[in-house]
């Protein structure tokens, strides 16, 4: 797998040697020209808690959460489009914001977590050291952006016309309830040989019906006990009662739920998601976390894992987090972009899985697991 | 800090001790209260739940043939912990002790047993909220015949509210619109956790009751006049009496009393609990915390008490609690643990629903002393 170099805009002053040795090896000019090809630049928002007008609080979502401003869904709508992909996450100007040397270490954690590269702004390169061994712990771990989310719901979509805003915040939000999501376009849910067995639950939220082949493998899902979401029946088998704001179909052994009301509301339909399918079915649970979001990957043999964990409420310390994981894990590693060294952290087994009480930590976490 | 806020400020500080909370109901009637030691949610739990029952004289004369509520605490979200410990080692009451008492209640013939609790600030079903503080809905569904859980924060299965009344007329409210699981019923359990409260004093029977409050109705983010479809926020106005219910319920007796929660959620616990009787009330005082309610209180430690009540009188049974706890019931305002807030058990006893005083009170099983732990001491 090539290396994806590492985009930065230098500020005219950077001397040249320094250019030339730094991790950062893409210089990129404002009009973003020069850039490789297959990557896809993506101008995102400045992560972190979104402020509120009145000074001292922030805005809450309709989780009762705060809300942040995340830009993981955009980078796994892109992956979901095509897996090679590189993504480049631009966040432009800041307006108002003042940014902090946390800011910036979020920005570069956040896309790193998603395995995606932050083109370090021309103002960040005053801190250049923090972030250049921040890069290099990515560089040396380069596997984990290589593994799949943990997931076992999953969005088929192609973001386009109607449904574009409502399919992109379904990924915001789930992630807000800690829900991972697996994600395809409905080309590549088309071309691939089989849909991941891990998912027991799709939500099908695309601006066209799904061709004959695509409807043939999902009709195989539910037929093996899956549960589809659909704004149509896919003709599919006779319907039966109606219950939670759905009509539903059943079909060998699974069923396929259609919205007695036309879908609108990405929140209800991202809770929709995660609660037909059943919290039972999770495959991570936070605990005494307020403004984080996680990626649980893990290798395809399913030996390795990681979970990522990203603050985006910046000067504040994560206290007594605890991680379950819906699976056992016999070993867990634990690195911050702070410290030198990892840690090795105790697993316990639950009914749930594993459980992981975390060490503090602030903007950054990372879980590395053994079967 | 303009004229407004400094009248009401000054009501709020200056007048609120000298409210006249008359001091005792010699009338007020009495019921014995079963206590044990109990060290742990493992084998003893069962055994030690089962005599004390027998000691009240048996659950066959409550429950048999009869639809049983029983309310639980799962206050908070679920994703918060004390530490790195489940919530039921802390703030929730320990889903062994509900599972045991669900199981004898089967025994003795309850005909159905339905749990409630409304969860904070979701509409989603109790068995979802269960899961997502780490429990397995399961093993309460299967701990008796006919089980069902119901999430009473919202309208939930019901086709409308249920208005409960305060006899007497209630010190805040005259009564309440409640979720329908609360009257259809024939007994109503309240299955709480032996706790500090940082407004209220103590979280015992009677505070667990609290909850049994829809938000879509009393929370802050109730519509003005119909209830909410799902519930928003919590019971913030409950507290602070910053706006009124939603129209369709019934308002505030007086709008011009305190603005002040020591003031405010006692005198309310205290309506609740006149307008939705207790019959039966266990409290799990096994492993629990000091100082507050919950982990988002500051200075919160966790303890383990090692005991359990049992009452079939929720006044009776808080006044035993409240005095394990290493506290006078008869204790009044400016008193620990009621320093700044008004006596829950005063306020109730005042309803004439039961006595806190000890010395009409019989304990059955294991006396006070033997078990007293004094939580601000430990």
């Amino acid at each position: 797998m090539p290396v994806v170099p590492r985009p930065i805009r230098w500020p005219a002053s950077t001397p040249e040697g320094q250019r030339k040795e730094s991790v950062f090896n893409f210089s990129i000019g404002a009009e973003r020209g020069g850039v490789p090809e297959g990557v896809a630049f993506i101008t995102g928002e400045w992560p972190g808690v979104r402020a509120a007008r009145q000074a001292g609080s922030a805005d809450a979502g309709p989780t009762g959460k705060p809300w942040v401003n995340a830009n993981g869904w955009r980078v796994q709508q892109e992956q979901g489009e095509n897996p090679k992909r590189t993504v480049w996450l631009d966040h432009g100007a800041a307006g108002n914001r003042v940014l902090t040397a946390s800011d910036y270490m979020l920005a570069m954690a956040e896309a790193e977590t998603y395995g995606a590269r932050w083109v370090v702004s021309e103002d960040a390169v005053v801190q250049l050291p923090a972030l250049t061994r921040a890069a290099v712990f990515f560089a040396e771990h380069e596997a984990w952006a290589q593994w799949e989310t943990v997931a076992s719901a999953g969005v088929i979509s192609d973001f386009q016309g109607p449904v574009k805003f409502l399919a992109q915040e379904v990924l915001n939000l789930a992630a807000r309830r800690t829900l991972p999501l697996r994600v395809l376009t409905p080309q590549r849910a088309e071309q691939e040989s089989a849909l991941p067995e891990s998912v027991r639950a799709w939500l099908y939220l695309a601006s066209t019906e799904p061709t004959a082949a695509l409807r043939k493998k999902l009709w195989n899902f539910v037929d093996s006990g899956g549960l589809l979401l659909s704004p149509s029946s896919l003709q599919s088998a006779q319907s039966g009662a109606a219950a939670n704001g759905y009509q539903w179909f059943s079909r060998g052994k699974g069923r396929i739920g259609v919205p007695e009301k036309k879908w609108s509301d990405p929140y209800a339909l991202a809770a929709d998601l995660h609660l037909l399918l059943g919290r039972e079915h999770d495959t991570v649970r936070l605990y005494n976390t307020t403004a984080v979001n996680v990626h649980y990957t893990a290798a395809a043999d399913g030996a390795r894992g990681v979970v990522q964990i990203l603050q985006y409420s910046g000067r504040r310390n994560e206290q007594n987090v605890t991680v379950a994981l819906g699976r056992a894990w016999k070993s867990a590693l634990f690195y911050t972009l702070a410290g030198d060294k990892s840690a090795t952290l105790s697993v316990t087994a639950s009914r749930f899985g594993s459980e992981i009480a975390v060490p503090t930590f602030s903007t950054y976490a990372a879980i590395e697991l053994e079967a | 800090m303009n004229c407004m806020h400094r009248r009401n400020f000054l009501r709020t500080a200056i007048a609120a001790p000298f409210l006249p909370v008359a001091s005792l109901r010699a009338d007020a009637p009495t019921a014995p209260v079963a206590v044990a030691p109990c060290k742990s949610y493992g084998k003893e739990l069962l055994p030690t739940l089962d005599e004390m029952f027998d000691q009240l004289g048996g659950l066959e004369r409550i429950v048999s043939g009869k639809t049983v509520a029983i309310k639980i605490n799962l206050t908070g979200a679920p994703s918060y912990r004390l530490g790195h410990d489940p919530a039921e080692l802390a703030h929730w009451t320990h889903p062994n002790v509900i599972g045991c008492v669900m199981h004898l209640m089967n025994r003795a013939g309850a005909r159905r047993i339905r749990l409630l609790e409304s969860p904070w600030n979701t509409a989603e079903p109790l068995e979802q909220y269960m899961l997502e503080g780490g429990w397995n809905p399961s093993d309460l569904l299967n701990a008796a015949t006919r089980v069902e859980m119901e999430n009473t924060n919202y309208l939930g299965s019901g086709k409308k509210y249920s208005r409960m009344m305060v006899p007497g007329g209630g010190h805040m409210f005259r009564g309440f619109d409640l979720n329908h699981s609360y009257e259809d019923c024939d007994v109503f359990v309240s299955i709480a956790k032996m706790k500090e409260h940082a407004t209220a004093g103590v979280t015992l029977s009677m505070k667990n009751c609290f909850g049994i409050t829809p938000c879509t109705i009393y929370g802050q983010g109730s519509p003005k006049d119909e209830p909410g479809v799902r519930p928003a926020g919590g019971r913030g106005p409950f507290h602070s009496g910053d706006r009124q219910p939603a129209a369709s319920a019934l308002p505030e007796n007086d709008p011009s009393t305190p603005r002040q929660g020591g003031y405010r959620v006692p005198r309310i616990v205290a309506d609740l609990v006149a307008a939705r009787p207790i019959h039966l009330t266990v409290v799990d005082g096994i492993e629990s915390m000091a100082k507050g309610e919950g982990p988002w209180i500051r200075g919160v430690r966790r303890v383990s008490p090692g005991v359990l009540i049992a009452g079939t009188n929720c006044v009776t049974t808080d006044a035993v609690g409240t005095a394990i706890m290493g506290f006078d019931p008869m204790a009044t305002r400016g008193t620990a643990p009621f320093e700044t807030c008004d006596s829950t058990l005063q306020l109730a006893e005042l309803h004439g629903l039961g006595t806190r005083d000890l010395r009409r009170i019989e304990v059955l099983g294991t006396p006070i002393e033997k078990v007293r732990f004094p939580m601000r001491k430990v």
